[in-house]
């Protein structure tokens, strides 16, 4: 059912880069190579340090951490040319969601409505029923503003209480502290109350905020902003020559394989929050989209952005 | 799924619309958001109130809890392995954050936890200023107290803090002492008294008070 594209899926390569990680990090947590987790990592002799704890701290500590400017101004460089590559391929959420949810892809805002009638109205009085409706969680769920309100909840939270809040429930942070907790019983003999915490709290992200990734994520929202500063470099362009829309077929292949809900054959499609999954890259019948630099100098080739 | 799909209606896509989020919209996703980050910041803010032993480089408990991002790099590279981090049951705010356990080894000052935190919140100090707490005796398992003879901690202690009275007890000297930890993890107490139910060290490193 799946087409390929190349010798393996993009799925599979992604769940491999993701579990290299872990398994790197793993290492690291029991030896003394001590490379650190995605909150923090050091490899190779350079150090990786996450945006929006360093965010979180300068607003806490009312400083400016300084100490930190390197490390996280190489995850803003590697951003702003990659996107919000760090989501698909480095994050172990995704992995997770794999894992214990079956299909976590957010529907595009739409309700099922119990007609009475016999077709379903039109979409303008879906919109209205929509708006009155606003402010449950489904809501909350569909709509894509809602990461960069829990951004700016964590910040501000973090400036008024003096210490970075978000943290204490980042997936990420969760995750390797769940793995710390397993390494404490093994090391020091302890049990804590992490090993059971950590993990069910971890459940609830994953089972019940299903659309954590795309609608939720306070990192998520802020590489999407640091990426919409310029994505020319790698990012996943049409080649309307091939492009089904372009002979006024509709297909909406891109778009429904697309976990953010981007539709690419649309005029100027917005792809900031592109996690360069490469999954529309995969899936496009007609081969349409590329993704390296090379492919712009295409004739009649699509950039959006 | 590689077939075409049929049209479906465009039920907001706003990714691709141009942004119509009313303020009222807004401040309704806002304020469920502040509201669940807010509770869970004042339940870790209120329950604020341990003292523990830190980690060298730390100027204040303050600036530590501002400035950790939980990485836990200093817990692993620790050549020692003394460093844990405060559990959730211990403190809710500052969980995650490094602590000191001198059950099964003692700081050498290698500095290498401060060289290693990413955001600066174990600073890089001179080995004079440091001061991770205080050895204290504890009568009620320290041997010297009621059975005499043993003078461990006074021999072993690598800055001579410890010195010996008329009736050969430990005295500590909060001048040289430190906070190193080797008197604590070298003291017989708690292995020569584990018959009893309740065992303990003879001397221990106690967090001194904030700055």
């Amino acid at each position: 059912m799946e087409k390929k594209r190349g010798f393996i899926k993009v799925r599979t390569l992604r769940h491999i880069t993701i579990t290299v990680l872990i398994l790197v990090v793993l290492a690291g947590m029991v030896t003394t190579f001590a490379c650190g987790n995605t909150c923090s990592l050091d490899l190779f002799g350079v150090s990786f340090t996450c945006p929006l704890g360093f965010l979180q701290t300068t607003l806490a500590s009312r400083s400016f951490v300084p100490e930190a400017w390197v490390s996280v101004g190489l995850v803003v460089l590697a951003t702003i040319l990659l996107g919000r590559f760090f989501c698909a391929w480095l994050c172990p959420t995704p992995l997770m969601k794999a894992f214990f949810a079956a299909n976590s892809k957010p529907k595009p805002g739409a309700l099922k409505l119990k007609s009475k009638g016999s077709a379903n109205p039109p979409s303008e009085i879906t919109e209205i029923t929509r708006a009155s409706r606003a402010g449950g969680l489904r809501d909350i769920l569909a709509n894509p503003y809602s990461s960069y309100a829990v951004l700016v909840g964590s910040l501000a939270s973090s400036f008024f209480f003096g210490f970075p809040v978000f943290c204490l429930v980042c997936p990420v942070g969760l995750f390797f502290g769940s793995l710390f907790a397993v390494r404490r019983l093994f090391f020091s003999q302890m049990v804590t109350l992490e090993l059971i915490l950590f993990p069910v709290i971890l459940l609830v992200e994953i089972l019940v905020l299903k659309s954590w990734c795309s609608r939720l994520c306070p990192l998520g929202a802020l590489l999407r902003i640091i990426g919409s500063v310029n994505r020319r470099v790698f990012q996943p362009k049409v080649n309307m020559e091939g492009c089904y829309q372009e002979k006024d077929i509709n297909c909406q292949v891109c778009k429904t394989v697309c976990p953010e809900g981007i539709d690419l054959g649309k005029e100027g499609a917005s792809l900031g929050g592109c996690t360069n999954c490469l999954e529309c890259w995969e899936k496009c019948p007609t081969k349409a989209i590329q993704w390296l630099p090379f492919a712009w100098r295409r004739d009649k080739s699509k950039s959006s952005m | 799924m590689t077939s075409i799909s049929p049209t479906q209606p465009d039920h907001g896509q706003m990714e691709n619309r141009s942004p119509t989020l009313s303020r009222r919209d807004f401040l309704k996703l806002l304020i469920p958001a502040g509201v669940m980050i807010g509770v869970r910041g004042s339940v870790s803010f209120l329950s604020r109130d341990k003292n523990f032993l830190r980690p060298p480089g730390v100027l204040s408990e303050q600036i530590l809890l501002s400035l950790c991002i939980k990485c836990r790099k200093c817990v692993e590279i620790c050549p020692q392995a003394i460093i844990e981090t405060v559990t959730v049951t211990e403190e809710v705010a500052g969980s995650g954050t490094p602590k000191l356990d001198f059950r099964e080894g003692a700081c050498d000052f290698c500095m290498k936890c401060v060289e290693v935190c990413p955001t600066g919140a174990l600073e890089m100090m001179q080995m004079e200023e440091i001061k991770l707490g205080l050895a204290e005796v504890m009568p009620e398992f320290c041997i010297a107290w009621d059975w005499g003879s043993c003078t461990l901690c006074a021999e072993v202690c690598p800055y001579e803090a410890i010195s010996l009275d008329e009736q050969n007890r430990p005295v500590v000297d909060p001048e040289r002492c430190n906070g190193c930890g080797v008197c604590e993890v070298q003291c017989p107490g708690a292995a020569l008294r584990s018959h009893r139910t309740k065992s303990g060290r003879g001397i221990v490193v106690l967090p001194v008070e904030p700055v």
